[in-house]
């Protein structure tokens, strides 16, 4: 075998294992609902069960008594945040879920006043294991938070300029917003107890604010009354309960991800299909069509001899 | 080749260096961490602080609300070491509000009484004013020993002046004294009292309220339910206010006199399993509240569908699926029920009678043959019933992607029949290449012959074989192919042969036995098959 026939068939050979290592290889990605791992949402989506939503594009054109779970980790553009608006004046419940993501960007779009404070909330009394992790337990009556003990945060901040009246929970009195980042309460950070839930009617539909979006992955949504919250969300959803992946960081192995099940997804409808069918025949039979091309070319080689 | 190493080296190094790029461009850390690895620490200084805080609350005479925020540090993450410590520490604070409160509810009544100038009863409050007031200080000093032991187990002792811990400690210990002196007022108020029976005394102790109460075990998501019991209050029957929550949320609130009864209704879409319905008696006044958690069932009733379905598809678009639901044999009219195939569903409703008639399309996919899942579930109107959903396998037969597939396989074997067939002339070819020099074709023929030297006695056969053969084939015009055996050739040319077939058959026979024997043939049998040889020429050039 010539060196270049080797080493085209050993990139083809790589690319192939490559190609099945991404397909295979279950994703990593943060808030990802295909990813299996600590930090991905694929029990949540399961247990609940919500649909992956790719595209705010794709939001249902009659929202009444659906949810969209919204984990606002990349920016919007002008068309996505107008869907978002329809979706709720329309008489979605759009759950925004944020700490340090582009929360506000929304808020700040459907007018409202409330906004995520984008800095740490330590609790070093009330808290799973450590500070980062503050035990949410003063709740307001309400059907989110129904059947709830105590929610758990991670790494999570808590909610500004919020009415009294629209908080469905606080985090506990000993808990602070960490300004300085430097761990330690100092006079002028704020204390708790502090918003870290709350829910806003806006239009026919309904912004439910949760000031960390963490609460939904693998590895927190069994702890104390997490998933419970989950089961509230699904409660007041009587239509589609979809959780949006656009507005995620997209990691290489998502992005080729996507790639791969968009080019299966073109093989699975009718032209595709048809295609695949026509490009499977061509190689196929291209052989054929060179072996007798080489034979006519022989023929007639081999008259030029003789003549 | 050299471009090609280029490019295939450029397409790697970009494949290398293209994660990185995409970091640069990443700008957003997502901060949480993973809760099974995250280390364990409590803060002991906060504990002392919430301490401190807790008696501050009793200090200012708002026992219930110390109590209240007690309560509270059950949740509070505290080390497994000084848990037990804490815990007892709770129950002796506990017990230090709930006998402050009632030494003030004693000097309260003692005070009522004197101004109600009955002054027997008055005198009997008093006394055990009293008692209280030597409880209250016994369970002051226990607290103040409990604070040193919890402050020698957190370190205070062992831990540097000024910092957090020692800090925390001693704004505990500080509120402690401030305690201390409220109970000496107290006794003082007390001793007032005694000597001066007109005293007005400012109290703020609480009433203890008692609630008794039951309920159904299970309820059935809105359907009503009873919630009977009684309220007692400590000094006499008054309206109080009653909510009964599930989980947090008001199924209703009711005004009451001593005993109730009421009917509740669970919200249609609260979740089976069991739920926590609190009874709450709200404070009022100088009434302390009061509450009950009582767990509650909450069930559905259990709904039945028979379905009727094809359990093969051929050719068929749609799937026709019919059924009939119900609970404990009465119909359910009404119900949504929806068939769902892969990706594509319909959705239809129970008539009157609970029978459903309704088809799914086959959506277009790339399998052949195989079993797909077909669900049909079913969501009664009615909230208390259970939704319900049953799974069939039917047996599709993709007819136009079998089609297209079978094409495809016979392209295939039509391409690997060619080849095949191809193969073995040229093995042949090879094979007789092998057998000794080449010498250059004498004539000019659609597949030329080989000429070949022989030298051995074997050689000598074959060679007469050949002079045997050039001359058959020239009278019968039969030229030999390089695929057909020596055997083959005779039967073939014999036919045509005008004469001189036994000796060509005598002459075939001695060859393939040259070729495939694995004897060598004597030099006489060479000599005969040259005599051979020669016969055959000299009777067909005849």
């Amino acid at each position: 075998m010539k060196l270049r026939s080797f080493l085209t068939l050993l990139s083809i050979s790589v690319v192939i294992i490559l190609l099945a290592v991404v397909w295979f290889f279950p994703s990593n990605d943060d808030f990802r609902v295909e990813n299996p791992f600590w930090n991905g949402t694929k029990n949540t989506e399961s247990m609940v069960p919500a649909s992956p939503l790719v595209n705010l594009s794709d939001l249902p054109s009659s929202p009444g008594g659906s949810t969209l779970i919204l984990i606002p980790y990349a920016d919007f553009t002008q068309a996505e945040l107008e869907e978002l608006q329809t979706f709720v004046a329309q008489g979605g419940t759009l759950v925004l879920a944020d700490d340090y993501g582009f929360g506000n960007r929304i808020l700040e779009y459907l007018g409202l006043k409330a906004r995520f404070a984008g800095q740490a909330l330590l609790d070093p009394l009330f808290n799973y294991k450590n500070e980062w992790f503050p035990k949410i337990s003063h709740l307001t009556p309400s059907p989110i938070t129904s059947n709830i003990e105590s929610l758990i945060f991670n790494h999570a901040t808590c909610l500004t300029d919020v009415e009294s009246d629209s908080v469905l929970a606080f985090s506990s009195s000993f808990s602070f917003l960490d300004l300085n980042t430097n761990q330690t309460h100092d006079e002028n950070e704020p204390t708790g107890p502090l918003p870290v839930i709350s829910s806003h009617s806006l239009g026919s539909g309904q912004l439910i604010l949760v000031s960390d979006p963490s609460i939904f992955i693998n590895s927190m949504s069994t702890m104390e009354s997490n998933y419970e919250f989950a089961q509230n969300i699904t409660a007041i959803t009587t239509s589609r309960l979809l959780i949006d992946q656009s507005h995620l960081p997209p990691s290489n192995l998502s992005q080729t991800k996507n790639l791969l099940a968009y080019i299966r997804g073109f093989f699975s409808v009718p032209v595709g299909a048809i295609g695949l069918v026509v490009a499977a025949l061509t190689i196929t039979l291209i052989p054929i069509f060179r072996k007798k091309e080489g034979n006519n070319e022989k023929g007639e080689s081999k008259e030029t001899a003789l003549a | 080749m050299k471009r090609f190493v280029v490019t295939l080296s450029i397409v790697m190094l970009v494949g290398i260096l293209f994660p990185y790029f995409s970091i640069l461009a990443q700008p957003i850390y997502i901060p949480h961490e993973n809760p099974a690895t995250a280390e364990d620490s409590s803060d002991t200084a906060s504990l002392l602080l919430f301490y401190g805080n807790v008696f501050n609350m009793a200090a200012l005479r708002q026992y219930r609300d110390a109590q209240s925020m007690l309560n509270e540090l059950e949740r509070a993450n505290i080390p497994d070491e000084i848990r037990y410590l804490t815990s007892r520490y709770n129950d002796l604070s506990q017990q230090l509000f709930t006998a402050m409160n009632n030494l003030e509810f004693l000097l309260d009544k003692a005070s009522t009484l004197f101004s109600e100038n009955q002054l027997i009863e008055a005198r009997q409050v008093l006394d055990t004013t009293e008692a209280a007031v030597h409880e209250t200080l016994l369970l002051m000093e226990d607290t103040e020993a409990a604070t040193d032991a919890i402050g020698d187990k957190l370190g205070v002792l062992t831990a540097l002046a000024g910092s957090e811990i020692t800090l925390a400690y001693e704004r505990l210990k500080g509120i402690l004294q401030h305690l201390r002196q409220l109970i000496d007022e107290l006794n003082k108020l007390r001793e007032s009292l005694s000597d001066n029976p007109q005293t007005v005394i400012n109290t703020y102790f609480y009433l203890p309220t008692l609630l008794e109460v039951s309920v159904p075990e299970t309820a059935y998501p809105g359907l009503p339910f009873t919630v009977s019991g009684q309220v007692t209050s400590a000094d006499g029957t008054t309206d109080r206010l009653v909510e009964v929550l599930l989980d947090d949320t008001q199924l209703t609130a009711e005004t009451v006199q001593g005993q109730f009864s009421f009917q509740v209704t669970p919200p249609q879409q609260v979740s089976t399993g069991k739920h926590d319905l609190d009874i709450v008696v709200t404070p009022q006044g100088r009434y302390s509240g009061a509450s009950q958690r009582l767990a509650i069932n909450i069930a559905r009733f259990p709904i039945q569908m028979d379905i009727q379905l094809p359990r093969v598809n051929f050719f068929s678009n749609s799937i026709e699926v019919k059924g009939k639901v119900y609970q404990s044999l009465s119909p359910l009219d009404d119900a949504k029920v929806y068939v769902t195939l892969k990706q594509v569903s319909t959705v239809t409703r129970t008539s009157n009678d609970g029978t459903f008639t309704t088809a799914v399309d086959v959506p277009f996919d790339l399998s052949l043959i195989g079993p797909q899942e077909l669900t049909v579930s079913v969501e009664p109107v009615e909230a208390w019933y259970a939704s319900l959903e049953i799974k069939r396998w039917i047996f599709n037969v993709n007819v136009s992607n079998t089609s297209l597939m079978l094409v495809v396989f016979i392209s295939m074997g039509v391409l690997i029949y060619t080849r095949v067939r191809a193969k073995p002339s040229r093995i042949r070819q090879e094979m007789i290449t092998k057998q000794g020099i080449i010498q250059e074709p004498t004539t000019i023929r659609s597949l030329p012959r080989l000429k070949y030297e022989f030298t051995d006695t074997k050689g000598r056969i074959l060679s007469a074989y050949l002079n045997g053969l050039e001359i058959v084939e020239k009278v019968t015009g039969i030229s030999m192919e390089p695929h057909t055996t020596l055997r083959e050739f005779l039967k073939t040319s014999t036919p045509r042969l005008p004469g001189a077939i036994n000796p060509f058959t005598e002459l075939t026979i001695m060859a393939e036995i040259a070729l495939y024997s694995s004897h060598d043939p004597t030099p006489t049998a060479a000599v005969r098959a040259e005599r051979i040889a020669a016969t055959i020429k000299e009777e067909l050039e005849q």
